[in-house]
């Protein structure tokens, strides 16, 4: 028995030209902090009077490739991801490139399909075609790394031997993850340091459409778009508390109208490595405040969730700067 | 036998228009000099990924219209 380290499991992926052909070879390599990729065999069993004492057998109904993988932000990968999540991207300027991503206005349900090669270096392959990138939830606290999990979902899994498992040379970049200590976070436009915690989702609400094809999926359509969020901050003012219950900074009544402003969630390492998320108008709701007993400064909490717009790149928006040429890494 | 009572003459068959072959259409990156964007991806089946100095042609009208619509492409007319 030779025993395997668990740290080198890592994923490839490759942009696919179409829903139905499997991309030949991987564009982009990542490490991972954990994963729950599967090919999703989905067993029922089938109860009946069969006058047997043992209970019955499994029967394979169907399958569902996909899961999560969890990774660091990284200001040289994030941009595959956010054009893959979003759907469109724009690559402008060089060293450093600024990648915008957004979804398309011409076909808003639209994303590319990848194909993600989940391996085990030297013992085994996994190959997911057609799939989607159907979320992305980041997040990140003082005195901490940006953590970002993707959820995938996969037309089919094929395993493959090892033999024919991607060369990986030269597709990891080697960088260091954001941390907290290159963020910063605007509200309605303004930085004043007072963020302790966020929690990002973009959710494209994905859907499965199995279909009569045996265990191949026929299409993992995108649903309704979806942003959301909390942020955790110093509780300085009633500004915020008064907002989010009366609609308006100054308000006295509460009233129906729900308050809303931009909030932007920025990482930057020098001039040249940058990931910005934008929510043009994000909808404040839930606003709560800690008591500390032992004195600590009062911390606030709340929720937010970015406003339908007929501005798609309103409701949300990724720019990333980094030293790729393009987000879909082609040449 | 009058000429009312006659059979009457077989139909020459009209010939059947063949369907026109559906237009090519052609699409570039705008050449104009505010357009920074120097690749655009988007699309899913097909994805469609145009960088500066290359076409993509289609001869689906819907697809075409799409890319009509994108801000950073224009179509090459000959």
């Amino acid at each position: 028995v030779s025993l395997i380290p668990g740290n080198v499991e890592v994923l490839a992926f490759g942009f696919q030209t179409d829903k139905s052909t499997a991309a030949t070879v991987p564009v982009m390599a990542i490490a991972l902090e954990d994963c729950s990729l599967d090919p999703g065999v989905q067993r029922i069993t089938t109860p009946e009077t069969d006058a047997d004492a043992l209970a019955p057998d499994d029967v394979v109904v169907g399958a569902q490739p996909g899961g999560t993988f969890k990774c660091y932000l990284r200001p040289d990968e994030v941009d595959l991801f956010m054009y893959a999540l979003l759907g469109k991207n724009d690559d402008t300027g060089t060293a450093p490139t600024t990648h915008t991503a957004n979804l398309d206005d011409t076909a808003p349900f639209s994303s590319p399909y990848l194909t993600i090669w989940d391996i085990w270096p030297g013992i085994g392959c996994v190959k997911y075609t057609g799939a989607r990138i159907g979320q992305l939830a980041l997040t990140s606290q003082e005195g901490g790394a940006v953590e970002s999990e993707y959820t995938i979902a996969a037309l089919k899994a094929i395993f493959l031997d090892i033999g024919d498992a991607p060369d990986l040379s030269g597709l990891f970049v080697d960088e260091q993850p954001f941390t907290w200590a290159e963020l910063a976070v605007s509200l309605g436009g303004s930085h004043d340091g007072i963020v302790s915690q966020y929690q990002l989702t973009i959710n494209r609400n994905i859907n499965r459409f199995q279909g009569d094809n045996g265990l191949e999926s026929l299409d993992i359509p995108n649903g309704l778009f979806a942003v959301s969020g909390s942020l955790t901050v110093a509780f300085e003012d009633d500004e915020l508390w008064r907002a989010a219950n009366t609609g308006a900074v100054d308000g006295t009544d509460l009233t129906t109208t729900i308050f809303e402003e931009s909030i932007d969630i920025d990482h930057t390492r020098g001039s040249d490595l940058e990931a910005k998320f934008s929510l043009a108008e994000a909808r404040i709701t839930n606003f709560k405040t800690k008591i500390a007993t032992d004195g600590k400064p009062a911390t606030s909490s709340f929720d937010f969730k970015s406003k339908r717009s007929a501005t798609l790149t309103d409701v949300f928006q990724s720019i990333v700067k980094n030293a790729q040429a393009h987000s879909d890494r082609s040449a | 036998v009058t000429n009312a009572d006659a059979a009457p003459a077989p139909k020459k068959p009209t010939p059947k228009k063949k369907p026109a072959a559906p237009a090519t259409r052609t699409f570039q990156l705008k050449q104009s000099a505010e357009n920074a964007v120097h690749r655009v991806s988007f699309g899913a089946s097909p994805r469609i990924s145009i960088g500066a100095g290359e076409t993509f042609a289609t001869t689906d009208p819907r697809l075409a219209a799409r890319l009509a619509a994108q801000p950073h492409l224009e179509e090459v007319t000959s």
